[in-house]
């Protein structure tokens, strides 16, 4: 049995690497067969794949537990027939131990002879284990049987057990299974008898009278363990193929609705949401389908609002500029290859400002939305309108002529006209301006057009407001039109290559602290490279959407170069412009801080201006830039103070820290009176609220000293200095302000 | 029924007759009672020489027969308990020996083999099965049977069994005159007995399963020569099967599938032992037959078996 065990021991290790490594080829072809190239593989395929390997190897170890366990049933059995055989030979035998007649053997052939797994049995003596009786069969005929050797009769004559001995040779003989055990008398000790106990296992005197050595024929058991192993393989392979076919069947019928979601997947990869999965197979695959519409349906939201988001303007829900751009780059294509022209209007509205200073912001935005929906109302179902910005709308008429645009202008004009505005009590009357260019197949610049409608608009406006402007190009020289593009495609060079210049033009006061004051002021070069300053191209920049980025780059510049003459030991604070349009710019503040830090410096090195009507306009964007700006050292000065006709009030309500009165009251305040008072009236005003004040294009020495006598705190105009792209010395404007 | 005299310190015994079961408890009882009272049997003491028992300290039989024995014998008697240990064993035959005690009981075989080294005693063995054997009997060594007496055993047997008819006994050798008589025994009860003889368990095994086909039954004797217990049940398992009454000397055995036992009782053998010693008082040699039988059996039926081999039920006695 041991052996045998040793024997099984070894055979399985190797079966199971056999089986481990048939496996690893199988997977590695599958793999290869299903890698395929660069195809992808199939999931349906892998999953059959999967249900193959599987099922070869359940079939296998099926196949490998049938043969163990049947190989060592048949060991087990071997062993227990043999111990039946040896007690019935034992018994059947004992003649030959009493009488030794060859006679006697008569029953033991009879017994073994309808017993063909008996291959032979031999009975010995004590004595020179000579062979008393021996019997053979035909299997056993060929087979050269060993004598007991010395060390067999030593382990049988063991009797100190008490339990007969059977040694077990499964190997010396082929096919043959050996076993071999001593032929006991027993009896009972003297006087064990007498009050004989059943419960008591005495010791007995034990006599070996001889040995007995059978044969088991091993290849009747072995072909039954083949038969077995055949049958029992065949079957579980059918089993195994029909639960195999079953199952791929059963795997396609489930996975086919899988399958089928690969065309409405492919579809919304491709971007299509006009999906619809089906929901239908395993709970899983519903589940997937349902969350696949649900996804669908999500994406098809969520893409309406960003694209109403892209292409709507956020208050009025009118299209917005960049919509509208590109459904002019399209008219205008159309128009290129055919006779239909369309028209362009740019509305303005006459009195927003009015409205929005007199009732605020927030009515200014609900007369915009208000004047958006009359506006949506008037034009047809095929134009577009949108806001272009503040108080502009502009309008595509499309298929129109030159008099259709006009009625549609004078439309507007009448819609606007009979609008009533009331707010808070008041009464507003609405009027408009309007631009008109048309777009035909001599048009082809998007921009060009833009700037036409624009530049009839303000010709509108020029001639008393609450009218329209056809744009006649005779009107303009074709040259400044030319110029006005050329100015975007400078201005567009010149923010990108660093084209600008910055000039600087010193503010002096009594009490500066020791620190040098000096306004950054914008320069550039026209196309003869003659420096201009920024009213000659900025309402080009304006009108190319090119101001903000303007804006960036004098600030990026200005702290750059502040910067540098600080690292060189100055004492420098500059004042930088700003003009409206960064207002709207959300990152204006983040923007500044960063500009700041990656240039150490601090905040109260800059002082940035803005003017009175960009304040005034974005009042509440402004209030909480500047307090944010001042949060980091920052100080701002209004601008222009005067000239935009606005409420002290406002002064109040800006945390600003500086008020530039403006030039228009300081030019001829020696002569006029009015200007002395106002000015008067404003350093009083800015006095009162503990800011400052700056008074520029001064001059001349005795407006210096009529301004210092009315309490002015910084001083600015030619009379320090001209502006200059180099910092100029400062002791000498410091001079001429009496320090 | 026994009978039993009480001294209640008086020269004169008071006799009592007990009736049955209860008859001994109610003795038991008033010995109890009556502590200090003396309770001994009718029997006269053999002499004023005092008589050694020598018995095997393992086996319970054993020492119920010296019990009694003891108690006929009076205080004169010394019982010596062989240990196993050989040289103890020995020590204690030559303290015997060297003794003034003139006669010797033993029981068993093993102090009975003892007993040969003993000189100038009379010996009496009883338990003693194969005493032929061993040689055990001289003129002043004999014994008393360790079989009940077969005339009682036979008639019990028919009665059990009316349609017994045959009946084959296996012993090994030199149990041939025993056989022989218990032959003429089963005779006047119809019955014919067999005796075979055989030399090992395993011929006792096979001669049985070779012949007992032609018998209705077997009187199984305690001879430890040829019997082990795998051979025990080995011929208890196949008379079964083949529904063969079997006879056996112990109760035991009718677990195993025995119809009736037939065992001796030890009051009885100490009977028989002290009436040799009573005999061979003051005589040089003991006089009688080798061995004397026993007077009595304890005959015990197993119902299932009875019942199985369809015998009419009888009722356990002695």
């Amino acid at each position: 049995m041991a052996q045998a065990k040793q024997k099984i021991t070894s055979i399985v290790p190797q079966l199971w690497s056999s089986i481990f490594l048939f496996i690893r080829k199988v997977i590695h072809t599958l793999r290869r067969r299903l890698s395929n190239g660069n195809k992808r593989s199939s999931l349906v395929k892998r999953l059959l794949y999967f249900q193959y390997i599987w099922t070869a190897m359940i079939y296998l170890i099926a196949i490998s537990g049938i043969w163990w366990s049947s190989n060592y049933l048949i060991e087990e059995n071997l062993r227990e027939r043999g111990k039946e055989w040896v007690a019935e030979l034992d018994e059947l035998g004992t003649p030959i131990f009493i009488s030794r007649k060859r006679i006697n053997l008569t029953r033991v052939e009879q017994r073994i002879s309808n017993s063909p797994e008996i291959a032979y049995v031999r009975y010995f003596g004590v004595k020179d284990r000579k062979v008393l009786a021996s019997y053979k069969n035909d299997a056993g005929h060929n087979i050269d049987l060993p004598e007991l050797s010395v060390a067999e009769i030593r382990l049988l004559n063991d009797t100190t057990t008490g339990k007969k001995p059977y040694l077990v040779d499964e190997n010396s003989i082929d096919s043959v299974y050996r076993i071999t055990s001593p032929v006991w008398v027993k009896s009972i000790q003297e006087d064990g008898l007498m009050g004989f106990n059943l419960e008591k296992t005495g010791q007995e005197r034990i006599k070996i009278i001889g040995y007995i050595d059978i044969g088991l024929d091993r290849t009747r058991y072995t072909r039954s363990l083949q038969d077995v192993l055949l049958l029992g393989s065949g079957l579980i392979a059918l089993v195994i193929l029909v639960a195999t076919y079953v199952g791929r069947r059963y795997l396609h019928k489930a996975l086919t609705p899988l399958t089928q979601l690969r065309i409405p997947l492919a579809r919304l990869a491709r971007g299509e949401t006009d999906v619809q999965v089906d929901s239908i197979g395993d709970e899983e695959i519903v589940a997937i389908g349902r969350a696949i519409n649900s996804t669908v349906k999500a994406v098809k939201e969520r893409d309406e609002v960003l694209r109403k988001m892209a292409n709507h303007d956020p208050l009025t829900g009118l299209v917005n500029r960049g919509y509208f751009m590109r459904e002019m780059i399209g008219t205008v294509e159309e128009a290129r290859f055919s006779d239909a022209s369309s028209a362009l209007l740019f509305i303005d509205l006459d009195q927003f400002k009015y409205v929005n200073d007199t009732v605020g912001h927030a009515a200014g935005d609900r007369l915009l939305i208000q004047v958006a929906e009359a506006l949506n109302r008037r034009i047809r179902e095929h134009d577009v309108v949108a806001r272009f910005g503040g108080d502009e709308f502009i309008v595509l008429a499309r298929d129109v002529d030159q008099s259709d645009a006009v009625g549609i202008a004078k439309g507007v004009l009448k819609v606007l006209q009979d609008m009533r505005f009331v707010e808070d009590g008041q009464s507003f009357n609405i009027y408009c301006s309007v631009g008109i260019t048309m777009v035909d197949s001599s048009q082809h610049n998007v921009d060009e057009l833009l700037s036409q409608a624009d530049m009839a608009c303000f010709q509108a406006k020029s001639r008393g407001r609450n009218r329209y402007h056809m744009f006649e190009l005779s009107e303009y020289s074709k040259k400044s039109l030319v110029a006005d593009v050329g100015w975007s495609q400078r201005i567009r060079d010149a923010i990108d290559n660093d084209g600008f210049v910055l000039y600087f033009q010193p503010i002096v006061g009594e009490d500066d602290n020791n620190t040098e004051f000096y306004e950054v002021l914008l320069r550039m070069p026209d196309q003869n490279g003659k420096m201009v300053g920024p009213g000659a191209f900025f309402p080009a920049a304006e009108r190319f959407g090119m101001m903000v980025e303007i804006d960036y780059w004098v600030i990026k510049k200005a702290l750059q170069m502040l910067a540098d003459y600080i690292s060189h030991g100055r004492n420098i604070c500059f004042w930088i412009n700003l003009s409206g349009h960064v207002f709207e710019d959300q990152a204006l503040a983040a923007r500044i801080v960063d500009g700041l830090d990656e240039n150490k410096l601090s905040g109260e090195s800059v002082v940035f201006e803005v003017t009175e009507q960009v304040a005034v306009r974005y009042m509440d964007r402004a209030s909480s830039l500047i307090q944010s700006l001042k949060n980091v050292g920052c100080r701002f000065a209004l601008d222009d103070f005067g000239t935009g006709f606005s409420s002290y009030g406002y002064i109040k309500n800006l945390p600003i820290d500086f008020i530039k009165i403006s030039g228009s009251f300081i030019e001829d305040i020696r002569k006029d009176k009015v200007d002395q008072v106002m000015v008067r009236s404003i350093v009083q005003i800015a006095q009162a609220l503990g800011k400052q004040t700056v008074a520029e294009n001064i001059e001349g020495k005795s407006t210096l000293k009529m301004l210092k006598k009315m309490g002015i705190d910084f001083f600015q105009g030619k009379y320090f200095g001209e502006p200059l792209p180099e910092l100029p010395d400062w002791d000498v404007p410091r001079a001429m302000v009496g320090k | 029924m026994p009978t039993f005299r009480i001294h209640f310190f008086s020269a004169e015994p008071v006799r009592i007759r007990l009736v049955g079961k209860p008859a001994w408890v109610a003795v038991l009882a008033a010995q109890l009672l009556l502590s200090g009272c003396q309770l001994t049997p009718s029997i006269e003491p053999v002499s004023d020489v005092s008589v050694a028992i020598v018995i095997n300290s393992k086996t319970r039989i054993f020492a119920e027969v010296a019990d009694h024995l003891k108690k006929k014998l009076g205080e004169r008697t010394q019982i010596y308990y062989l240990t196993g240990n050989v040289v103890r064993d020995k020590r204690i035959i030559q303290q015997l020996n060297t003794s003034d005690r003139k006669q010797v009981v033993t029981i068993g075989l093993r102090a009975s083999r003892l007993s040969k080294q003993l000189t100038g005693k009379q010996v009496v063995f009883c338990q003693v099965f194969n005493y032929r054997q061993y040689g055990l009997t001289a003129p002043f060594r004999k014994g008393v049977s360790a079989v009940p007496p077969p005339a009682q055993l036979f008639r019990k047997w028919k009665q059990l069994a009316p349609n017994l008819k045959t009946v084959l006994s296996i012993t090994g050798p030199t149990h041939h005159q025993m056989l022989k008589e218990a032959r003429l025994d089963a005779q006047r009860y119809g019955i014919r007995l067999k005796h075979l003889v055989v030399k090992s368990d395993k011929e006792f095994v096979y001669t049985y399963k070779q012949n007992v086909g032609k018998y209705q039954g077997l009187w199984l004797l305690p001879d430890n020569r040829v019997l082990s217990r795998k051979a025990i049940h080995s011929v208890m398992s196949f008379s079964v099967k083949n529904g063969i009454q079997v006879m056996v000397f112990s109760p035991q055995l009718l677990q195993i599938g025995g119809l009736v036992s037939a065992s001796v009782v030890s009051d009885d053998v100490a009977e028989q032992v002290y009436r040799r010693l009573q005999d061979g008082f003051g005589k040089p040699e003991l006089p009688g037959p080798a061995v004397t039988h026993l007077t009595r059996v304890d005959f015990r039926v197993n119902d299932v078996v009875a019942r199985q081999l369809g015998l009419t039920k009888l009722r356990n006695r002695k």
